[in-house]
């Protein structure tokens, strides 16, 4: 009992000592320090005469935005930025935002701006934010780290702006670079345009895939010559396979991964071009039969004038190839016209071939009976047997990944056909084909199977193919 | 020793309790209680806080949707016209009918949250509105307002309605017997998106969704008689038939109608409102 009382008596003013506060004698309550701290970074926020600047990159993957951010006291923030889509919803808005206190002081823009037009992207799985958490003040800097990113946190960095920087906004680019849009396979959602960057004085030719949202770019191929005869007939165009995001300020598109290669003798490097001119009609068409114009945008960089172009040249669709032991077919579903409605739901498909089940595309494939080089249907009877129609047409030309399609007046059936059936399925396939030149892709998809995207642009219809 | 113990415990206790007495650790966080800065809050204040008791919140707060779930804000310029889109076509009709201004405002939910897109689940699949025990109700899609764009308008309707419509079972229970009126039909919570709207019609139900339970079946199908135009041509009335599916599809509309009738019969008694005169007000604005 004595002894148990001792101890008790040793741990009591230890324990008593204890509760001395530890934060120091005189230090306010936290609730009040939480008020302190909320009210200290909405100080910072609105102290800047000219309010900050934003070098803001949604993810690693993208290139840079330029936004300038004024903050007031009464919760609103004025947003500038040079993201140029929703009619330009985004060069000057205002949202409002908040200052949070969880595990850190969180800054929040709790309506809807140009954070939440990156959140958004891609059922919000592009990796954009809205919500970020405060790390630190660096000089007159302030950092905030992205809260609830599905990849890597991204780093917001507001520095002071200086009043120059409205100057910088590279609009009139942007807007002039989303001309290059038009004319592009969609039905999977916009892809990337391909551009002919041609540098003249240099007489080589860059094929590069444009991503207008990421603000990335994939060098894709490169070659001598200036014009697409010239390269094809040259055939010297190489795989190159450069990723870079980029930026625009003022009229200058600036590589962040400046491009290099050596080629036709001579070493290349290609870091930013300053663009003077941009005619929307003066460029090639895309069609053959037709005189569509397409844009064209010229300037200068380090290698001299540089021209770029409306393509649709990519080398995605190299892996499209002769099949000799089966052939290449889709569900007749997905052929679609130029509004993306389903040929057999809405089109001319579904007019004269109603039962269709499936598109064929034979391309060098060798068998006893069906034809080697053919297009055409399969589709059900009123038996529900199967019919097949496959009109022949010249050996395939392949031209990088265009290829032209000559039909004859020559047809493959099977079961009971009739010359009605086949004058329909040879009107069919001259409007799937219109032109004769389709151009071919790649479709990446999580299917786990390879799935060729054609686009027509003679009638911008699309199909999709598979080996 | 022991009793020595036992005293000195509590004592410790007692002094341990008392070392923070300044500091309470009830501290709201994220507390976003609406401070009246701008006219739209000023607004809000006015004509739903002051009147309906209800908190129009339209700044996001991530407690809104669970860790899981990503979706934006609502646009500044969204607010205004969502709010006179809540008045038309929710609040107003109650008003014009007999007791509905009395049921409104004694089971509005006290919090309506705008947000400005679709709830994302990362695997494809999106929620298009909730609710919260009558406590909340979750209006999404604010940013793509349109109240002449019927896809959209029956979505919100659908949402607004069918969660009123959970507090009257959650406060005055389902019908006498309700569940019993399409017992085989029902799916349960994980399989009832494998069902089409024709399998539901059959199993007599007026959505895939009312199959889950039978609250939601109660919920659903006071919503789809509130706010569907048609209800009565497609749920309700019957085909002249030739086929076996035909004859099952006007099976699944007499066990509609019965539930109709249950429910109808169970508002005018607990709420006093009749749904009919509602559905009418409703429908003469659509």
């Amino acid at each position: 009992m004595k002894k148990g009382f001792l101890y008790w008596c040793l741990l009591l003013p230890l324990i008593l000592s204890s509760c001395g506060d530890d934060d120091g004698p005189e230090l306010p309550p936290v609730e009040e320090r939480k008020e302190e701290a909320v009210q200290g970074l909405i100080d910072d926020l609105i102290a800047p005469a000219n309010g900050w600047r934003v070098n803001y990159s949604p993810t690693s993957g993208a290139g840079t935005f330029l936004m300038l951010l004024d903050f007031n006291e009464n919760g609103e923030v004025l947003i500038k930025s040079d993201v140029a889509v929703n009619d330009g919803e985004f060069r000057e808005h205002v949202s409002t935002y908040r200052v949070d206190v969880g595990l850190s002081l969180e800054l929040i823009f709790d309506t809807y701006n140009v954070f939440h037009y990156f959140f958004e992207l891609n059922e919000t799985q592009f990796g954009g934010e809205f919500e970020f958490l405060f790390d630190k003040r660096q000089g007159e800097n302030l950092i905030f780290i992205s809260k609830s990113d599905l990849g890597s946190p991204t780093t917001l960095t507001l520095e002071p702006a200086d009043g120059t920087e409205e100057s910088s906004f590279g609009l009139e680019i942007v807007g002039y670079f989303d001309a290059f849009q038009g004319k592009s396979p969609r039905i999977f959602g916009l892809k990337a345009p391909s551009q002919h960057v041609i540098l003249e004085d240099q007489n080589i030719s860059v094929f590069w895939q444009i991503d207008l949202i990421a603000r990335s770019l994939l060098v894709d191929m490169a070659g001598e010559g200036t014009t697409a005869s010239e390269l094809l007939s040259n055939n010297n165009l190489i795989s190159v396979f450069h990723e870079s995001t980029y930026n625009f300020v003022g009229n200058r598109l600036t590589l962040e991964n400046p491009f290099e290669i050596d080629i036709a003798g001579k070493s290349i490097r290609l870091e930013s071009i300053d663009f003077q001119n941009f005619d929307s009609l003066a460029g090639p068409s895309m069609c053959n039969l037709s005189s569509d114009p397409t844009p064209v945008y010229s300037g200068t960089s380090e290698l001299g004038n540089i021209r770029v172009e409306k393509s649709l040249f990519s080398s995605e669709g190299l892996p499209y190839q002769p099949q000799t032991d089966r052939l290449y077919a889709v569900n007749s579903f997905f052929i679609f016209d130029d509004s993306l409605r389903s040929l057999q739901e809405e089109g001319i498909i579904s007019v004269s071939f109603p039962t269709a089940q499936a598109f064929v595309m034979n391309y060098g494939f060798q068998s006893d009976s069906l034809p080697e080089n053919s297009v055409g249907l399969i589709y059900e009877n009123e038996f529900g047997d199967s019919e097949w129609i496959l009109q022949y047409m010249e050996p395939t030309q392949t031209e990088i990944n265009r290829i032209r399609i000559t039909l004859r007046n020559e047809f493959y059936t099977l079961g009971d056909v009739d010359a009605t059936d086949i004058a329909n399925m040879s009107q069919v396939n001259a409007e799937i084909f219109e032109g004769g030149e389709v151009y071919i892709y790649d479709w990446p998809n999580n299917f786990d199977l390879k799935i060729f995207w054609i686009y027509n642009p003679c009638n911008e219809y699309e199909l999709l193919i598979l080996p | 020793m022991k009793g020595f113990t036992i005293y000195i415990i509590p004592v410790l206790i007692l002094i341990l309790s008392s070392c923070y007495p300044e500091e309470n650790l009830n501290v709201p966080v994220n507390d976003t209680q609406i401070e009246i800065v701008t006219e739209l809050d000023q607004y809000i204040d006015d004509h739903f806080t002051t009147e309906y008791g209800m908190a129009i919140r339209y700044k996001f707060v991530d407690r809104y949707v669970s860790s899981l779930q990503r979706v934006t804000a609502p646009r500044l310029e969204s607010v205004r016209p969502m709010l006179d889109f809540v008045e038309e076509f929710w609040i107003n009709p109650y008003l014009e009918v007999e007791n509905g201004e009395d049921f409104f405002k004694k089971h509005v939910p006290p919090e309506i949250i705008f947000l400005g897109g679709l709830i994302y689940l990362g695997d494809g699949l999106q929620v298009l509105g909730t609710a919260d025990a009558g406590a909340r109700i979750t209006f999404t899609n604010v940013n793509a307002i349109d109240p002449t764009d019927e896809e959209w308008r029956d979505q919100q309707l659908n949402t607004v309605y069918h969660e009123f419509a959970h507090t009257v079972h959650q406060l005055y229970k389902l019908p006498t017997a309700f569940e019993t009126i399409s017992p085989e039909g029902y799916t349960g919570a994980g399989s009832w998106f494998v069902l089409t709207d024709e399998e539901a019609l059959e199993r007599g139900f007026v959505s895939p969704y009312a199959t889950s339970n039978p609250n939601e079946d109660f919920a659903e199908t006071v919503s789809f008689f509130l706010f569907y135009s048609d209800f009565y041509g497609h749920f309700v009335d019957q085909e002249d038939c030739e086929t076996t599916i035909c004859e099952t599809r006007n099976q699944g509309r007499d066990m509609i109608r019965t539930k109709i009738s249950s429910i109808t019969s169970h508002y005018e008694k607990v709420t006093g409102v009749d749904l009919e005169e509602l559905r009418a007000a409703i429908q003469s604005r659509l």
